[in-house]
């Protein structure tokens, strides 16, 4: 038996380092030098791949799946999280900042765990604060989107 | 009779006003995830078109030293560093605030960010153009092994095995060699992704990583005590736990100063670096490396008086040759040049008077900053009592804007969304966080300074040691990481990773 | 072309050329904030300029002008966020002379048709600078060394096909030697490369004679010569390189305040008429002194005409040193 959470560690890295490799193998060089663009992530890529072995040895030798310190785990809220976080991303410029940030605290709240009426009052409250911060004190260009006709 | 008239100049009411304001707006920015010191001073700049060169400085310096303590705060409470500079003891500082002491670690690193900044200016004053003759000796071979050297200091601060930390140095060396490279100017692993070129700077990297993975983290853990319900001590328990904690760690606290004063002061070399290498040699010579990392205050004090100290190291360079430590020297050189004044060797005696007042203004600012610090401190401190619900989504939106401000492209988004997925799938893999923030941090200083050298000596690798220092330098840094791989590699092969870890445990 | 305005026929021109503009109705004034890119970081030269630039239109219109540093890509980034934004007068930016520069070198296809040029902000002359303790006291010593030894030497200054590569290259090619006689050791910007030139890392640094003067006025390091045809009031001593060397060559970088391609001509010539203005302030005469730089100003049609002579002519030097794509 083995620890089979650094097994998959142990391989999800090893891909990753010959990922780079393979990668970097493409990038050019100049003028004949022996060293270019692809020596760093060579390098960094046999790192990947020996910590992976090391990584996959130790749960090895640990025999066993070994306990999480944390309690049970919530996909549905993480994901959730996520969802808000590439929403934003899309919804920043064509929708504007204080559309996309009103709609974003709104959902991350529920998926908090807060009630309706304080995740409201969050999303009326927080892109305001947080325009008078960044906008206006800080001089953070914050796109305005649907909103450009009332812009101040 | 001249000492009479600094001190009248120090202690102008306009002068310690600007001072007092700047540190409280220093405290403000210092402690929002992803927004840093220099860009607090960047945004500083149009005011100080309106002062004279004095309150200018003074300006720069308070905000700078405040911005870089008040990064412990949300570190703390929330796990989020402030700054890069606050990142190296991060894990530390939070466990002892989960822990019910919240007040108490704050005031200790607002204490030892105060003595260090106070450590960085004396030094400064008396030995600023010694050290900087020191500093100009160093080329990109010096700057490569030094960094090189840096990069060691990940496998101190993990506090996990050998293999854990140096897959997390490796992931984040990774994550530095996205972007154009120095030598031909080839654009890595970007995608196609115009604002990638410059490579993903370690802001918007440092918030995914630490403060996304830690939203992820509370959003699917059922463990109340995560966050909401932290006891909070009372004010003066807090302040004399501080105090005393302080008062058992001098010689720690000097040594640290001092050496984030050097550490400031060498070229590409910042706070953030003089954090880390403080934090590990703390550990290396304490009673009690076990410790480290679970919530121990020595590494606190260590790391955060070299921080401060680097701020005031990083002038060094920048007042005597006009060449900037750091982005906030570099910003601080213009406001000079356009106040008429030319930083060089010649500034120490065609305006010595300026120079003093500087450092008077420098000292000044460091004391401030303890009142400063301390209302951020009692206000930060509010934040425990929030709800999660209305605390976390407020952090991910601030997060969030943060990384946007900084790179002023949604694609900032994007790059916290993937660190952040990342950052949490390597808590779930218990791989540390911390060494892959510092191979962010100094992965292109590395690459940049070996290429450069192996241009210079066109490919012939014994370059490296043709020049005294470096050869020194060079050869530490091998036999250290030689020590540090045949360790890992006698850790595995006796399976004794393994066995550490359970001892660590109890 | 060139003018350098003295501060008294500057401001006689402006208040002609008010005169003038009242006619063509240059009355745009923005009325919420706008965000001006700088491509190069903050603490540099564009970005000083740039800065001081925006806070005097924004005291002038009364809507903030946010700056906002968009580096990477050795200007790529910047320019085209430049280029791509809308061109309603509320994204402007600093464009530099790498626009003439980066689609030769195969970086992007973006060239100066892509913006709109609303005034010349800064004309930025390199400069050759060795180290205090360097054999070479003279240009034409340090070409006669690199012409007998191609290869031995180094320099530095920005990356590699940077505008500052492009002026040693080009200097060396136009004095009839190898481009890459002087070897060029890529750097991120000037302030590295001036360490490595102190630190005795490289032996040259052809960066911006303002960036290295605190190291010159310091004897740290020496100016050999200035790679323009008039002399810098900062530092008169200096040799130019249009009188000492035969082919008279020169380059100078410069900084633009640009919109994007396409914007109304209402807008275009508000912004210019209130940039003039700015330029023939004794504000912007005290920083322009204070940065060791010449006031400089040009019409738009002048601004257009020189980014376009500019283009071919960088363009044929980045042919002749073989760094064309």
């Amino acid at each position: 038996m083995a620890d089979t959470r650094d097994l998959v560690t142990g391989s999800a890295l090893c891909a990753l380092g010959a990922a780079m490799a393979i990668v970097a193998r493409g990038f050019p060089t100049v003028g004949g030098m022996a060293y270019g663009p692809d020596l760093f992530p060579t390098i960094v890529a046999v790192g990947l791949v020996a910590s992976g072995l090391g990584i996959a040895a130790e749960g090895l030798a640990a025999g066993r799946n070994r306990p999480d310190e944390d309690g049970g785990r919530r996909l549905g809220p993480l994901v959730g999280i996520l969802a808000v976080i590439a929403f934003f991303a899309l919804a920043l410029d064509p929708l504007g900042f204080h559309i996309a940030a009103a709609i974003s605290l709104l959902c991350s709240v529920r998926l908090f765990g807060g009630g309706m009426v304080a995740g409201t009052a969050l999303a009326l409250v927080g892109p305001v604060v947080l325009h008078a911060v960044f906008y206006s004190v800080l001089r953070v260009p914050l796109p305005w989107g649907l909103l450009l006709p009332v812009a101040w | 009779m001249e000492l009479v008239t600094l001190l009248a100049a120090v202690f102008e009411p306009q002068l310690l006003l600007t001072i007092l304001l700047c540190t409280l707006y220093g405290s403000f920015v210092g402690a929002m995830p992803g927004l840093t010191a220099t860009m607090a001073v960047a945004l500083l700049v149009p005011f100080t078109y309106f002062m004279d060169p004095v309150q200018a400085v003074a300006a720069i310096v308070a905000t700078t030293t405040t911005a870089i303590f008040a990064g412990d705060i949300s570190g703390a409470l929330l796990r989020m560093p402030g700054t890069p500079a606050s990142a190296a003891y991060v894990e530390d500082a939070h466990a002892l605030a989960r822990a019910g002491r919240p007040r108490t670690t704050l005031f200790v690193s607002l204490f030892a960010a105060s003595i260090g900044g106070i450590i960085g200016v004396l030094l400064l004053a008396s030995a600023t153009p010694l050290l900087a003759r020191i500093a100009s000796r160093f080329s990109s071979d010096e700057a490569f092994w030094l960094a090189t050297l840096g990069l060691s200091c990940a496998v101190f601060v993990g506090g996990a095995s050998v293999p854990r930390n140096f897959a997390s140095l490796f992931i984040g060396l990774a994550i530095a060699s996205v972007g154009i490279d120095v030598a031909v100017g080839h654009p890595r692993f970007t995608f196609g992704i115009n604002d990638l070129y410059d490579g993903i700077s370690f802001i918007p990297a440092m918030i995914g990583l630490f403060a996304i993975a830690e939203i992820l983290r509370n959003a699917e853990t059922s463990d109340p005590t995560r966050l909401g319900q932290l006891s909070v001590e009372p004010l003066r328990t807090a302040l004399a736990g501080a105090w005393g904690q302080i008062r058992q760690r001098k010689l720690g606290i000097l040594r640290s100063g001092v050496g984030g004063t050097f550490i400031g002061a060498l070229p590409g070399a910042g706070a953030d670096i003089a954090a880390w290498i403080a934090y590990a040699v703390s550990r290396r010579l304490s009673k009690t490396p076990e410790k480290f990392g679970r919530g121990h205050y020595e590494g606190i004090v260590d790391g955060g008086t070299a921080n401060n100290a680097a701020v005031a190291g990083a002038w060094t360079p920048a007042l005597v040759f006009g060449i900037p430590g750091d982005s906030v020297t570099a910003i601080a050189i213009g406001v000079l040049l356009m106040k008429g004044l030319t930083p060089g060797p010649n500034i120490f005696s065609s305006d010595a008077m300026l120079v003093e007042t500087l450092f008077g203004a420098f000292l000044v600012a460091n004391v401030v900053m303890i009142v400063s610090g301390g209302l951020a401190i009692m206000a930060a401190s509010r934040l425990l009592r929030v709800p999660r619900s209305m605390l976390m989504p407020s952090v991910l939106l601030l997060s969030m804007i943060g990384a946007y401000a900084i790179m002023g492209s949604v694609t900032a988004v994007w790059i916290v969304l993937g660190l952040g997925l990342l950052g949490y799938l390597m808590t779930l893999a218990r791989i540390p966080i911390a060494p892959a923030v510092l191979g962010v941090v100094l992965g292109e200083v590395v690459e940049d300074n070996f290429m450069v050298s192996m241009m210079k000596a066109q490919g012939d690798l014994t370059g490296f040691f043709d020049r005294g220092t470096a050869a020194v330098l060079g050869v530490v840094t091998l036999a250290v990481w030689g020590l540090l791989l045949f360790r890992a590699a006698r850790e595995v092969i006796s399976g004794g990773g393994s066995r550490s870890r359970e001892t660590e445990k109890t | 072309m060139l003018k350098k305005t003295s501060l008294v026929t500057a401001t006689a021109l402006i208040a002609g050329a008010g005169a003038a503009a009242a006619q063509d109705s240059c009355d745009w004034t923005p009325d919420r904030a706008v965000t001006y890119i700088v491509p190069w970081g903050a603490g540099g030269g564009t970005d000083a300029n740039s800065r001081k630039l925006a806070s005097m239109l924004e005291e002038k219109w009364g809507q903030p002008f946010n700056v906002v540093n968009r580096t990477g890509g050795n200007g790529v980034t910047g320019h085209s966020a430049i280029a791509r934004a809308d061109p309603d007068g509320y994204t402007v930016g600093s464009v530099t002379v790498e626009i003439n520069t980066m689609h030769w070198v195969g970086l992007t296809d973006l060239t100066y048709e892509d913006v709109t040029p609303l005034a010349l902000v800064d004309i930025v002359p390199a400069s050759v600078l060795v180290a205090d303790d360097s054999q070479f006291d003279s240009l034409s010593g340090l070409l006669d060394h690199a012409r007998e030894n191609p290869g031995d030497l180094t320099a530095s200054g920005t990356s590699q096909g940077g505008i500052w590569h492009l002026a040693l290259a080009g200097m060396l090619n136009a004095e009839g030697l190898e481009p890459d006689a002087i070897r060029w050791i890529p750097s991120q910007g000037a302030a590295p490369a001036l360490q490595e030139l102190i630190a005795g890392g490289v032996d040259v640094a052809t960066p911006a004679l303002s960036e290295g003067k605190g190291l010159v006025e310091a004897g740290d390091a020496r100016a050999l010569a200035y790679m323009h045809s008039e002399p810098m009031e900062a530092l008169p001593d200096v040799p130019l390189t249009a009188e000492t060397l035969d082919s008279g060559w020169t380059l100078a970088a410069y900084i633009t305040t640009s919109g994007p391609a396409g914007m109304p001509d209402n807008v275009a010539c508000s912004y210019a008429q209130a940039i003039d203005e700015i330029i023939a302030s004794d504000e912007w005469a005290e920083f322009k002194a204070s940065r060791g730089a010449e006031v400089v100003s040009m019409s738009r049609d002048e601004l257009s005409a020189y980014m376009a002579e500019k283009d071919e002519t960088l363009g044929e030097v980045i042919e002749a040193v073989g760094l064309a794509q």
